[in-house]
């Protein structure tokens, strides 16, 4: 046995997550300052669901395939919630990334898994999440970019900002984490393993992305911003789905 | 922030903002580039460069690596324009009268930076890979912590038999003379010196383990253990089962009579001939006697990485005020 029975009630509760963030589209195309309501039920479902394997696990449920994209939905939604903008360009680019998340979670298997030992520490409940709000962050800075290149308003740019700020400081958490376990676990902060590669590559881009408002030359292209935050999300996507699809066996390959 | 409009001077262009983008992006690439090469070079060229090792581009030098060759003269750029920025700025907040820490916030993140690089050098260069060694009751040497010794294991399994927790008691016996005990585990190493030497559990379980005596000396040894004898080291290359018998026999590697290393199975009761003409015997064998693998590294790097993530820390919470949900002058709304 490689875990605990997996209740049939708790895919129900994921497929009714998603048909939460369904409805936050729908009402989204019509009525964007509503679509926070379904929005928020899509949210609290998915961390009922969470809370309920975490129960069933005796810890943190982010063992699998499953588990990891319902965790990405989830902390996308989280920062969309946030960072609510009532804005069509702005919700329905976030809510189709959550949608296919979410559809991708459903399509794993469901069962439950043990962790391995080498999980159970702090430091995974720390890094894994923290990681993911991030990604959170920088999808809904993506998000916003696609928005300013819809409507040309200013403030979107104040918002890709700090969106990046914030997705900056919770990798910069999180890969302090992810040090101090890789430490502990395997004798290394770093390695050169695609995932940790990626996750060094998306700290630079992200701290270098921070200084472009800075940067006087760039200060007449209000453009740069939006296109580079749609093009660091391109990078969040190898990041994360990239190495653990295409670059072989690493350390942080699902289970 | 480095300096947004360098004041003149003929090298001021080292400490401007747009040098300090055109390197991350930079950086970006070429990692971007070497993590596909790694990918797909991994049999060849990057054969045999393992967790953050740096010498292995350098000792076995390859047209593959040409992104690495190129990332470290852009980084040293980097570094070097980070410094003069950050100096730069600190030295005009300063001189404005800015006293409250949350000024310096960006200036402790750049020097955070700046010390995760010579924590990825030192690393790279300077980390050793010790090996693995099986402890089990006996005595045997831990490279960087002296000698240690297994005292006990306790391990929580969960249904089905997999491990939930490892503890693992050793006794340790320091190069100076002291001893302590420790507990290992899973994410849980022996370490000495702020992280520079580590002993990480990689497994648990039982070994045979053989007993064997030269005069008033003795030791018993797992499968790939040393001791010494007479002063002189015997190592258990192997147990083998003999048919006939019903005890195994041990393929043991030391100093011969002459001095010349020699391998040789020795049975229960046999004697081995070492060096000196001393005499060492199988006196027994242990089927089966709790046992763990350790491996050890050398990580000179892990202090200065410590160091590093503290001043991110620091200089991330520094810059809490300005993380707040909303701002005047935000995004519109439909």
């Amino acid at each position: 046995m490689t875990g605990p029975a997996t209740p049939p009630a708790l895919l129900l509760l994921l497929q009714a997550a998603a048909a939460a963030y369904a409805v936050a589209f729908l009402v989204a195309l019509r009525r964007p300052r509503l679509a926070r309501w379904p929005l928020l039920a899509g949210v609290a479902l998915q961390l009922g669901w969470s809370l309920w394997r975490g129960l069933l696990l005796r810890f943190f449920p982010l063992t699998g395939k499953a588990e990891s994209f319902a965790a990405a939905a989830l902390a996308t939604g989280l920062v969309a919630l946030v960072a609510f903008r009532a804005s069509r360009a702005y919700l329905l680019p976030l809510l189709l990334v959550m949608g296919a998340a979410l559809a991708a979670a459903l399509a794993f298997p469901q069962a439950l898994r043990w962790p391995p030992p080498i999980m159970r520490t702090l430091w995974y409940p720390t890094h894994v999440p923290l990681s993911f709000l991030a990604y959170g962050a920088w999808t809904a800075a993506a998000a916003a970019g696609l928005a300013w290149f819809t409507d040309r308003e200013p403030g979107w740019l104040a918002l890709i900002d700090r969106l990046a700020l914030w997705g900056f400081v919770l990798w910069s958490l999180s890969m302090i984490c992810g040090g101090v376990w890789g430490v502990v676990a395997w004798g290394a902060w770093f390695l050169w393993d695609p995932k940790v590669v990626w996750s060094v590559i998306l700290w630079f881009n992200a701290a270098t992305f921070l200084h472009l408002r800075l940067t006087p030359s760039l200060q007449q292209r209000p453009w740069v911003r939006p296109a580079l935050a749609l093009a660091g999300f391109a990078l969040l996507l190898v990041a994360y789905v990239g190495t653990s699809f295409f670059f072989g066996k690493g350390s942080h390959a699902f289970g | 922030m480095p300096s947004a409009s360098p004041p003149g001077g003929r090298l001021a262009w080292l400490r401007s903002q747009g040098l300090g983008v055109i390197c991350g992006y930079g950086t970006v690439l070429l990692l971007a580039v070497g993590s596909v090469v790694m990918a797909l070079t991994r049999e060849g060229a990057s054969a045999g460069i393992g967790q953050d090792d740096l010498t292995g581009f350098f000792l076995r030098p390859s047209p593959a690596h040409l992104w690495l060759y190129l990332l470290v003269p852009l980084v040293a750029l980097y570094a070097l324009n980070t410094t003069l920025a950050t100096l730069d700025n600190v030295r005009r907040r300063w001189r404005a009268g800015q006293r409250a820490p949350s000024a310096y916030a960006v200036a402790v993140l750049h020097a955070a930076f700046l010390v995760a690089l010579a924590a990825h050098a030192v690393a790279g260069f300077l980390s050793v890979d010790g090996g693995t060694t099986v402890l089990a009751s006996s005595w045997q040497p831990l490279p960087g912590f002296g000698e240690a010794r297994l005292a006990g294991v306790e391990v929580d399994r969960l249904p089905g038999g997999m491990p939930e927790e490892v503890r693992a008691t050793l006794e340790v016996r320091r190069p100076d003379g002291s001893r302590e005990r420790a507990v290992v585990g899973y994410d849980r190493p022996l370490s000495a010196g702020w992280g520079a030497r580590l002993a990480l559990l990689q497994d648990e379980g039982r070994a045979a383990v053989a007993r064997f005596s030269s005069g008033a000396d003795h030791c018993a040894l797992a499968e790939g253990q040393r001791c010494l004898v007479g002063g002189d080291p015997v190592e258990l290359l192997a147990l083998s089962a003999v048919p006939g018998t019903p005890d195994p026999a041990a393929l043991v590697r030391a100093s011969g009579p002459d001095g010349r290393v020699v391998e040789r199975w020795v049975m229960r009761g046999g004697l081995l001939m070492l060096r000196n003409a001393r005499p060492l015997s199988l006196d027994t064998v242990i089927p089966a006697e709790p046992a763990v693998l350790l491996r050890v590294r050398q990580t000179p790097g892990v202090p200065w990485a410590l160091a590093a993530a503290v001043l991110l820390t620091l200089g991330t919470a520094l810059l809490w005020r300005r993380l707040g949900p909303r701002r005047p002058g935000d995004a519109p709304q439909d």
